[in-house]
């Protein structure tokens, strides 16, 4: 049996479609049977599913409780991991940018910068990279608050198509990395469940068609 | 945390252990201290603090993981890093020309983990190193001792066995920065197979040989494959044959089902230059054993002999023991033996034969292969045999 973390949300539509195409009957999920919980068995009882917050995947495969998980590279750029990255998914794509007020960016000068983001420590790697010493403030919600309010002379955030960021007159300032969900693995779990892996991941392989 | 409840607290990583935890890591190091001592290895202990200097250039861990401290001169002190490059200094020093020198220790290593990771900051490592011990033979007492320690702890497990010349072969034809380097060793160790397929700066042909590295990993099926990734470098060809012929003895000796082999092991530790090992045990998510062969290391303590060794993390080998006494596994045999009656003499010479190659092993008292296929899943009994 594999024990699968996946993420809660927007990445979990997507890769419920994407287990139901690689033969993985996930109907015990299904809207009006799952009440509140958190677990779900597929009918063959070789896959189990567990529904977790995006860090919480990558904390639940690192310590080994589940086998496997799928989830944004943007947690993994933020938070680390030592899992095996298996497989790209291919769906949730979007990529981390630098952002501010449109036409405002003046780069890294003298002046100390302030940087606004959900990921301080992609934010501080990017800059690091350029010898220069940001000043990173963490936001939870919005983050194009920030340089609109004037806390931040631009922010690290993932974007979509960028609408969001034109409807408060932002502007993306450079692109930063790719994102995408992801299949990871724990190591152990490979090593010691070798066969049971082989077959999920040939399996994801083929319908995700790489 | 309030400064105020500091009195009552232990700093992220420290553990205090109670009862049950206490017997356990006893227990277990009490067994591995017989299991090395019937193997000729001796004990030894190194402070908890030293110059900082002895866990430098290593890599074993990174300065900024160190707890470190000032003495009364204001020279760096660490608390205790790594348990191997102590053991080189105390060899390199006070062993010389008393070799080999087979040493066990039971004590423990501290890293700063990162905060709330849940990791422990105190390891205690129960371990052997083998110095003065050059390969095949030093490496296969390493491997028949982690074997047998292994065994002993009575959870189910794999010992992983690779070679950091295959990597190392394959990485010495290219034409990379030291830091493209680095970043490749580490997609490697980590099986990233999704951030190798777009490594910038390779080219196809080595591109696609890279990409192969994570998955050669399992039985000897994959000598096969292995040969045609290392094609034409000399340096990984001779790794994997060292590791095939290494694998070969193993086998005759009866361990087959105790070992795979990854010749994607790199390994993130730089000392190590031949054989490595890593140990897996189910219900622990990160290797329980881990060790190699670090021919190099006892020379920049300025004593230039061979050496190999291995670590056990005693407190992970714990939490697979507590979650196996919870099921009611603990000590379960190996193998359960399911025979009809008129085949009792086969059965038992069978327990015999496997007893000799250090095996538990049990003979079902059910009747049904049914029967005998459920109690083994509900004892933890990774082998049925039906006769």
């Amino acid at each position: 049996m594999i024990r699968l973390a996946l993420t809660k949300g927007r990445i979990e539509a997507e890769a419920v479609k994407l287990l139901e195409s690689a033969g993985y009957d996930c109907s015990d999920m299904d809207e009006e049977k799952r009440g509140r919980r958190l677990i779900f068995h597929t009918d063959g009882g070789e896959l189990e599913i567990v529904l977790a917050k995006a860090g919480d995947v990558l904390t639940y495969v690192s310590h080994g409780v589940c086998d496997a998980g799928i989830v944004g590279s943007d947690t993994i750029a933020e938070q680390g991991s030592d899992a095996c990255e298996l497989l790209d998914l291919g769906f949730g794509r979007c990529r981390f940018a630098l952002a501010g007020k449109a036409g405002e960016w003046k780069g890294i000068g003298h002046r100390r910068l302030v940087i606004a983001s959900k990921y301080p420590n992609v934010t501080r790697r990017f800059f690091a990279r350029r010898g220069a010493d940001v000043e990173v403030v963490k936001i939870e919600g919005s983050v194009e608050l920030a340089p609109l309010l004037g806390l931040a002379d631009a922010i690290v955030d993932i974007v979509e198509t960028g609408s969001t960021l034109r409807a408060n007159g932002l502007e993306v300032y450079e692109d930063i990395a790719d994102v995408s969900a992801r299949l990871i693995f724990n190591m152990a779990s490979i090593k010691l469940k070798k066969s049971e892996t082989d077959i999920f991941v040939r399996r994801m392989r083929a319908a995700v068609g790489v | 945390m309030d400064d105020k409840n500091l009195k009552i607290n232990v700093p992220e990583g420290m553990r205090d252990l109670i009862y049950d935890d206490c017997r356990r890591y006893r227990e277990i190091e009490r067994r591995l201290a017989e299991v090395y001592e019937s193997l000729g290895f001796r004990e030894a202990r190194t402070p908890t603090l030293e110059y900082l200097d002895v866990f430098d250039g290593g890599s074993a861990l990174s300065r900024e993981r160190m707890y470190k401290l000032t003495d009364n001169s204001g020279r760096l002190l660490a608390l205790r890093a790594d348990n191997t490059m102590p053991m080189a200094r105390v060899a390199a020093t006070k062993l010389i020309g008393d070799l080999p020198a087979l040493l066990y220790y039971n004590q423990s290593v501290f890293a700063v983990q990162s905060e709330n990771s849940g990791r422990a900051g105190e390891i205690s490592q129960s371990g052997v190193e083998l110095i003065g011990a050059p390969a095949p033979r030093g490496d296969l007492l390493c491997i028949l001792t982690a074997i047998s320690a292994l065994r002993t702890l009575g959870v189910p497990f794999k010992l992983e066995l690779g070679h950091v010349g295959f990597f190392n072969g394959l990485l010495g034809e290219l034409d990379l920065t030291v830091e493209a380097k680095t970043d490749l060793r580490r997609l490697v160790d980590a099986k990233n197979a999704v951030s190798l397929g777009s490594f910038e700066g390779l080219e196809k042909s080595q591109l696609a040989r890279f990409r192969r590295l994570p998955l050669l990993y399992g039985g000897e099926e994959i000598f096969a494959e292995a040969e045609e990734v290392a094609a034409g470098n000399s340096e990984a060809l001779q790794a994997l044959g060292y590791v095939k012929n290494l694998h070969r003895l193993l086998t005759e000796a009866g361990f087959a089902d105790d070992i795979i082999i990854d010749l994607g092991i790199v390994h993130e530790i730089d000392y190590y230059t031949g054989a490595v090992l890593r140990g897996y045990a189910l219900g622990a998510g990160e290797p329980i054993l881990s060790g190699g062969r670090y021919d190099g290391l006892l020379a920049s303590f300025g004593y230039n002999v061979p050496a190999t060794g291995f670590a056990i993390n005693v407190g992970l080998v714990a939490e697979c023991m507590a979650k196996a006494e919870e099921r009611g596994q603990i000590d379960a045999p190996d193998v359960l033996i399911h025979y009809p009656e008129e085949k009792f003499a086969a059965a038992a010479a069978k327990a015999g034969e496997l007893a000799r190659c250090g095996k538990r092993c049990e003979l079902s008292c059910f009747a049904e292969p049914e029967e005998s296929r459920r109690y083994a899943a509900s004892r933890g009994i990774a082998e049925v045999i039906v006769l």
